[in-house]
């Protein structure tokens, strides 16, 4: 969405606009359908729950949203992002990632050429269970902002010309932003990854 | 952080990131379009009517949809009807207002070393016409390294600071200009950092003459406020300041703020107002986040962020 449509559909809001709120819905449901089940896995109930929450929310506050805090879609992934958190906050600890960490420590020593970029991933374990789990558990312990931008750049390949032009922001910013959304991801995948005392770390 | 680690880290999120996507739900298109028609005639329905919207949003919505899964189904069926009885016992009340224990939030906050948070100010000398385009910052604190800011102005880059607990000094940086400062940071100036931690600005606001809000909900979380006018809970040696209001809103599950609402005037013309919010709390920070990178093309200045 441009900035002038943004801000007539903001305007709109503010006025209780039907044609406001459908041009939100339709430029934004199925994003953000997309990017929680990015977060949350292949269980639709759970993501169109979160995705009804979400918009139950967004309905609520759409009247205070105010463009000068930051564009409609980082509002909206704000919103959901909260959503995916209270989620995981109401379940119990699955065994789910507690497997996956186990299966990494498991791996043999080529992880860590992986994570030094001196080898490929294998495809075997790229397309494994444990590992989507991990980057996952990772993911959503960023916050929403760093989420948004590295599941754009890295997972819908979209140019940083673009992204500068969703958020609002200068190509430079958004490289600078995208650096320390970068680190941030290697220090929570080391979080979640690390291995029992004495033994190597893994660090991205 | 060298460049040669975030280029590694680039091609390594470039294989690691897509697999999220694997077996990630597919959109469905029934349940968006129910979604759609459901949330338009809520969203009407409460612009046009400012009172049912009050009693909405002090209750459960009524039209989520009931979903696939029978556990799903159990618990909307069940919310709807919880959603019913709260209309009757509760219209025009409010419900729950003090479940934050406050005392038990200023102990979590003094046992938080290192957290961020996102700062925007706006200004604007005509209230009327709205505030303008401001300055957003992200801030990074921690006990042991001290604090870290980066600020954006209208989308672009605009300054950078970093005040050093360890070695005592403030460097300041100004990408665009490409300029930097560094001074030795003072004791009053460490003790402004000190002052300005969450902790301490709770526990002014407590301190202070503070009128309780109630419950609502931000961003999906259901928060309780608390609301102050003298503005020494900001900083006890701040400038004199006119209609200052300052929210504090606090998650009433974790306990913890999560956003600081600040408005004021100065000098009766500059209509300012403060937003401290998407707090990050124990957050992973090492000393390599506080080593500013200052470019060989930089020169000594003055440094400003105003």
């Amino acid at each position: 969405m441009d900035t002038n449509t943004e801000r007539e559909v903001a305007k709109g809001l503010k006025q209780g606009d039907q044609l406001a709120w459908k041009r939100l819905y339709q430029a934004y449901a199925e994003f953000l359908w997309k990017n929680v089940s990015r977060l949350v896995g292949n269980d639709s109930t759970v993501v169109a729950d979160i995705v009804q929450e979400t918009f139950l929310v967004v309905e609520r506050s759409a009247k205070d949203f105010d463009p000068h805090r930051g564009s409609l879609w980082v509002w909206l992934w704000t919103i959901a992002r909260a959503q995916v958190a209270l989620y995981y906050r109401k379940q119990k600890p699955t065994i789910g990632l507690s497997q996956a960490r186990q299966w990494w420590a498991a791996l043999d020593g080529a992880k860590f050429d992986w994570i030094d970029v001196k080898a490929d991933i294998p495809l075997d374990i790229l397309q494994s269970q444990e590992l989507a789990t991990l980057v996952r558990y990772a993911l959503r312990n960023l916050p929403g902002d760093y989420q948004m931008l590295l599941l754009v750049k890295y997972v819908d390949n979209q140019p940083v010309s673009i992204i500068a032009e969703q958020i609002k922001c200068s190509q430079v910013a958004v490289r600078s932003k995208l650096a320390r959304a970068r680190k941030a991801f290697g220090k929570a995948f080391e979080k979640i990854n690390r291995s029992p005392s004495g033994s190597r770390e893994v660090k991205l | 952080m060298s460049f040669n680690d975030d280029k590694k880290r680039d091609k390594l999120l470039s294989s690691l990131l897509p697999v999220v996507e694997k077996d990630a739900a597919k959109p469905e298109e029934e349940f968006l379009d129910e979604l759609q028609e459901k949330s338009t005639s809520e969203f009407l329905a409460s612009s046009a009517n400012d009172t049912k919207k009050s009693q909405i949003k002090t209750t459960f919505p009524v039209w989520r949809i009931i979903m696939k899964s029978n556990i799903t189904k159990f618990a909307a069926a069940a919310v709807i009807i919880v959603g019913v009885v709260l209309v009757i016992n509760h219209l025009g009340t409010q419900i729950d207002s003090s479940s934050v224990a406050w005392g038990e939030v200023i102990r979590k906050l003094e046992d938080i070393h290192k957290y961020s948070f996102r700062k925007i100010r706006l200004e604007t000398t005509d209230p009327q016409k709205g505030y303008e385009s401001g300055t957003e910052t992200k801030v990074y604190y921690s006990d042991e390294y001290g604090e870290w800011t980066e600020s954006f102005r209208n989308g672009h880059i605009h300054t950078r600071t970093y005040a050093l607990l360890k070695e005592r000094v403030f460097i300041g940086i100004v990408p665009l200009a490409k300029i930097y400062d560094r001074h030795s940071l003072s004791d009053a100036e460490i003790r402004e950092l000190e002052q300005m931690m969450p902790s301490q600005v709770v526990m002014r606001f407590l301190g202070a003459d503070y009128k309780a809000l109630g419950s609502e909900l931000i961003d999906g979380v259901k928060v309780e406020k608390v609301e102050v006018h003298d503005p020494k809970i900001l900083n006890p040696n701040a400038p004199p300041i006119e209609d200052f209001v300052a929210r504090l809103a606090v998650d009433v599950e974790t306990e913890l703020p999560v956003s600081l609402e600040l408005e004021f005037v100065i000098d009766g013309k500059i209509y300012t107002k403060m937003i401290f919010d998407q707090f990050q709390w124990n957050i992973k920070l090492d000393a390599s986040d506080f080593e500013p990178d200052i470019p060989d093309d930089y020169t000594k200045g003055e440094f400003s962020d105003g």
